[in-house]
């Protein structure tokens, strides 16, 4: 039998001797990704367009960003995925109502069968008072959207073919997995520990709390960056994103920072080059952003080199968002 | 405080535990219905399943 001492020496060595190994020979690296599970395009499209304020025509707007790719939602099911954390008199941690709105009414239009609001909110789990107090309540009465609580959605398991966060696979809300498309609809927002909340880091709301528990803490445990890519790697669902760009948030996002007009919607089919724009547009390095530099390997394309602004100039729009002193990196471009 | 939290969930526990403390709670109900009346509590079953408990018996829900 082992004693105490024995014990512990034991541990030891057998903790120490990989590590040992690993600095007297190179070891072969494990791809982080089933090569065969991702096939990137060589080129993606992204669109950034003017618009100066809520107030404006957003619905023509939101249209004419829609029509610049080949979305058919003809008798389809579209759900949209607002950000939608936390009650904010100022409006600007959320995705504006007025581009939900414009959204609901732009797939409506487009002849979409049905159009679910959904959100699973990291912050707030009483979303009767989420809805009605940030003013989306009232647009999904005019609109007669029905709206799903995803924290409380019946959910199934899908595998995810890469291994960044240790996660075999997640449960995906019924409601998500049953949809033609999905939309993400962000806001353009720094983040304390991610860098920028964007379209990817959006699909942390579909994670039922109810499954991972409140606010999702194992997703934050193993790894905010990784588990944005093994989330967005693992959803089998096709997908558009609508950037919230007219008010970002600049500094400590994505509750506490401060407002910041950029006066831009901006649309896109791969996450990756919409994050990378949308990381471009803030004067933020997109290759600096773990979890942007990671996915752009397999999941999209991140280098401005691939991505075609199909849409007005990305130059045209750039601010310079202010960021936390700890993410200063970010500032420092590749 | 109590005309801007409008929400099914929150007016139910405040109805809950100010009827504990043995408060009137009277104000609490006509809330309650309106917010029932304006957002039907989003058709979420564990909202006005607590909502019932609430203006049904309300205290004696907490009394063993």
């Amino acid at each position: 039998m082992l004693n105490r001492r024995q014990l512990v020496i034991s541990s030891l060595a057998a903790s120490l001797t990989p590590l040992l190994k690993g600095c007297a020979q190179p070891q072969p690296q494990t791809p982080r990704w089933d090569r065969t599970a991702y096939r990137k395009s060589d080129r993606s499209q992204v669109a950034i367009l003017s618009a100066k304020n809520y107030d404006v025509a957003l619905k023509d707007i939101v249209m004419r960003g829609l029509k610049l790719f080949p979305l058919d939602v003809q008798g389809k099911t579209v759900v949209l995925k607002p950000n939608l954390v936390e009650y904010d008199p100022a409006g600007v941690i959320n995705t504006h109502p007025a581009v939900i709105a414009a959204a609901l009414d732009a797939f409506r239009s487009l002849g979409a069968r049905e159009i679910f609001v959904a959100e699973g909110p990291g912050h707030r789990r009483d979303n009767e008072y989420l809805l009605t107090a940030s003013g989306l309540y009232p647009v999904l009465k005019e609109y007669r959207a029905r709206y799903i609580d995803l924290d409380n959605d019946d959910a199934r398991p899908f595998a995810v073919n890469s291994r960044f966060s240790g996660f075999p696979g997640f449960y995906f809300p019924e409601t998500i997995v049953k949809a033609d498309l999905v939309v993400s609809m962000l806001k353009l927002k720094t983040h304390h520990w991610a860098g920028a909340t964007l379209a990817m880091k959006n699909m942390f709301g579909i994670i039922s709390s109810a499954i991972y528990g409140w606010p999702k803490n194992p997703l934050h445990w193993a790894g905010i960056h990784n588990s944005i890519v093994d989330i967005n790697s693992a959803l089998p669902v096709p997908r558009f994103a609508i950037v919230d760009g007219i008010v970002g948030m600049e500094g400590n996002g994505p509750i506490q920072g401060q407002a910041k007009p950029c006066g831009v919607l901006v649309f896109g089919d791969d996450f990756v080059a919409v994050d990378a724009t949308a990381a471009r547009l803030m004067t933020l390095e997109p290759r600096q952003i773990e979890y942007l530099a990671n996915a752009g390997q397999f999941l999209g394309n991140i280098t401005q080199e691939r991505i075609e602004q199909i849409g007005e100039r990305l130059e045209t729009f750039r601010q310079d968002f202010a960021v936390i002193p700890s993410l200063h990196q970010l500032k420092t471009f590749i | 405080m109590l005309a801007q939290v409008h929400s099914g969930l929150s007016l139910s526990w405040s109805l809950l535990c100010f009827s504990l403390y043995g408060q009137d709670v009277a104000e609490w109900k006509t809330w309650l219905t309106k917010s029932y009346e304006n957002t039907r509590f989003l058709d979420e079953t564990k909202v006005i399943a607590l909502a019932l408990l609430a203006c049904e018996s309300e205290a004696a829900t907490f009394r063993i």
